[in-house]
């Protein structure tokens, strides 16, 4: 039977190519700082079709490594951006917004007749949370890290669309959490260590590299759903 | 020799240098078009054909042989003189998966996310310098996020 | 042609697939990165005393002691991201390194807060973004058309590797920010706080150099 990957890869990669094309065109031509940013994102997609398309075992390792490229990029660069505005914009101060404040129901800002109080809306993200969250705990490594982050993203948006306060120590939370990631990360490189250094305890290593790798993305991402809570 | 010189002056702005970069990348990017690609069939961790494990084994589509801790699984990768262990990842399964395992022949993708599979094997043991990379490259990026966000006044 | 560029090669780190290798080229590369980011971490930076317009007083940049601290850091995983590219003897690997050094440069000048430091970090942010396109895009190609993406392999395959060749030494140019594209990464040389700085323009030196070594061997 003739692989179907030998006949695919040429078309993978006109499509791929296009993409980048038309994407760094667009940047080439935007008008906006922000829709640059977004249109670098798109730029991201091609390379990953581009590396998608060998279509091995090793391609598909290496997509991870680009795919947390482009998030952590991302993260970096639209912060940059957002400082760089704030500065701009200090002397005439506007209103804020956290982030998802404008979905928030009608029920918690007062302008609703009737007292309505829904069960499912306070016990639905818990639950959904608690899912996701130990889904991720099984998967373990990357993958287990950003499902974990999707439910602590989702836990806390959905706290805020529902107009409840989190916590008022999210400073204290986010250093430690912070600091559980960095030691988690340390897990992680020691496991990685210990596979060329005692190559006889690669079990013990690989459940030290899969446990560490889980705690940091996890930790780290969800972190990303407290923001806008520090005074 | 004016207009050389407006060039210059252009092209000294921060802000039309992603805009250059973009479009100078995009005219190379052109011939890739006009270009044959082909893929070499020499490959390193090739994959079985596609479909060709769906409902006759549990771990589908990343199946790759072995007996968890006796039997190491066929790799084809760069180096197997620098991996002693090569291929014993690969055939590993945890407890939760082999439970799995029996029940079902839909969660292959469930498996090989659980400690142990092909994809671990690539990720921590023979390209783990790759994901140690990859890893502080977020460390850093979330550490310059949080500082930003944290002294913005 | 690989001893010719390379010299001798000392000896080899192997984890795995990805091989470190200690050549008399990129030994020199490796102690040199490791000499200035010790340079780094030892001094303090520079005050800088700025002239007004239309006035007559001049103003003094100080960098404070918690800026000091985050730039400090940033320039010193700069330095050991670029000791590392020297040694790495395998294709996308470097190119990891290579985002690894871009981000540490965003980082080293995005603690200051100036309005034109932040846009010069920006933009070079975006650059930054678009060039990992090239960079991987390429790296995916020659795994395509080779099979390997180990340097000590890629020599041996007698495959022409023209346009993969252009694509990389494209985005490194953005990267590093070779002629056309350096006006953002001029910008930045010119922040405050010198010796944090000085780590940009050696990790660009020392990055093209060895790009311009592994687009010469492969």
């Amino acid at each position: 039977m003739e692989n179907i990957i030998y006949s695919l890869y040429h078309p993978t990669m006109i499509i791929g190519f296009s993409v980048g094309i038309l994407s760094l065109l667009a940047i080439g031509f935007q008008k906006d700082d922000l829709h640059a940013l977004i249109l670098a994102d798109v730029v991201e997609c091609a390379m990953l079709v581009i590396i998608a398309g060998v279509g091995t075992d090793l391609a598909e390792a290496l997509i991870l490594p680009g795919l947390v490229v482009s998030l952590a990029e991302l993260l970096a660069v639209s912060e940059v951006l957002i400082t760089r505005k704030h500065i701009q914009s200090k002397n005439h101060d506007s209103k804020k917004f956290k982030l998802f404040e404008e979905f928030k129901l009608p029920l918690h800002t007062g302008e609703l007749k009737y007292d309505i109080e829904m069960e499912v809306l306070k016990t639905s993200p818990k639950f959904f949370a608690i899912i996701l969250i130990v889904y991720g705990a099984i998967l373990s490594g990357f993958t287990g890290g950003a499902v974990i982050a999707t439910g602590l993203l989702f836990y806390a948006l959905s706290q805020r669309v529902l107009g409840l306060n989190i916590s008022d120590d999210v400073k204290t939370l986010w250093e430690g959490m912070a600091g559980l990631s960095g030691v988690a990360w340390a897990f992680w490189i020691f496991g990685f260590l210990g596979f060329f250094l005692f190559p006889k305890y690669w079990l013990v290593c690989l459940l030290m590299s899969g446990l560490g790798l889980v705690i940091k993305v996890g930790s780290k991402l969800g972190l990303v759903g407290y923001i806008g809570e520090v005074k | 020799m004016k207009k050389l010189g407006k060039i210059w002056n252009y092209l000294s702005k921060p802000e039309v240098v992603p805009r250059i970069f973009s479009i100078f990348i995009a005219l190379i990017f052109v011939f890739g078009l006009l270009m044959p690609h082909y893929l070499n069939p020499d490959q390193l961790y090739p994959k079985p054909v596609p479909h060709s494990q769906t409902l006759k084994t549990p771990l589908a589509p990343y199946d790759r042989g072995g007996v968890p801790l006796k039997v190491p699984a066929k790799l084809k990768s760069q180096y197997p003189q620098y991996e002693p262990d090569l291929g014993m990842i690969t055939a590993y399964l945890t407890p939760v998966a082999n439970w799995i395992k029996d029940k079902t022949y839909y969660f292959g993708t469930t498996i090989v996310s659980t400690p142990g599979g092909i994809l671990d094997e690539i990720l921590y043991y023979t390209r783990g310098m790759d994901t140690v990379l990859e890893s502080s490259i977020l460390l850093i990026s979330f550490i310059i996020f949080s500082w930003m966000f944290f002294n913005k006044d | 042609m690989i001893s010719s560029i390379i010299g001798q090669l000392f000896g080899i780190v192997p984890f795995g697939d990805i091989v470190f290798g200690f050549s008399e080229f990129s030994i020199i590369g490796f102690v040199v990165a490791l000499i200035f980011t010790i340079v780094v971490y030892l001094t303090k930076p520079e005050k800088q005393l700025e002239a007004q317009k239309f006035r007559v007083e001049d103003k003094l940049e100080v960098v404070s002691l918690e800026e000091l601290k985050i730039r400090r850091m940033m320039a010193i995983v700069c330095g050991i991201a670029t000791a590392g590219a020297m040694l790495t003897y395998d294709l996308f690997d470097y190119a990891l390194f290579l985002t690894l050094v871009g981000i540490a440069n965003i980082g080293i000048v995005s603690a200051v807060k100036k309005d034109w430091v932040l846009n010069a970090s920006y933009q070079y942010g975006l650059i930054a973004m678009i060039a990992t396109l090239p960079l991987f895009g390429s790296a995916g190609m020659i795994l395509a058309k080779t099979g390997t993406l180990s340097l000590f392999e890629l020599p041996k395959i007698p495959t022409s590797l023209l346009f993969e060749k252009i694509i990389f030494a494209a985005g490194m140019a953005g990267e590093t920010g070779i002629a056309p594209f350096y006006a953002s990464k001029a910008e930045m040389f010119r922040a405050p706080g010198s010796p944090y700085i000085l780590m940009i323009h050696l990790s660009s030196l020392l990055l093209i150099v060895r790009t311009v070594e592994i687009l010469l061997t492969i």
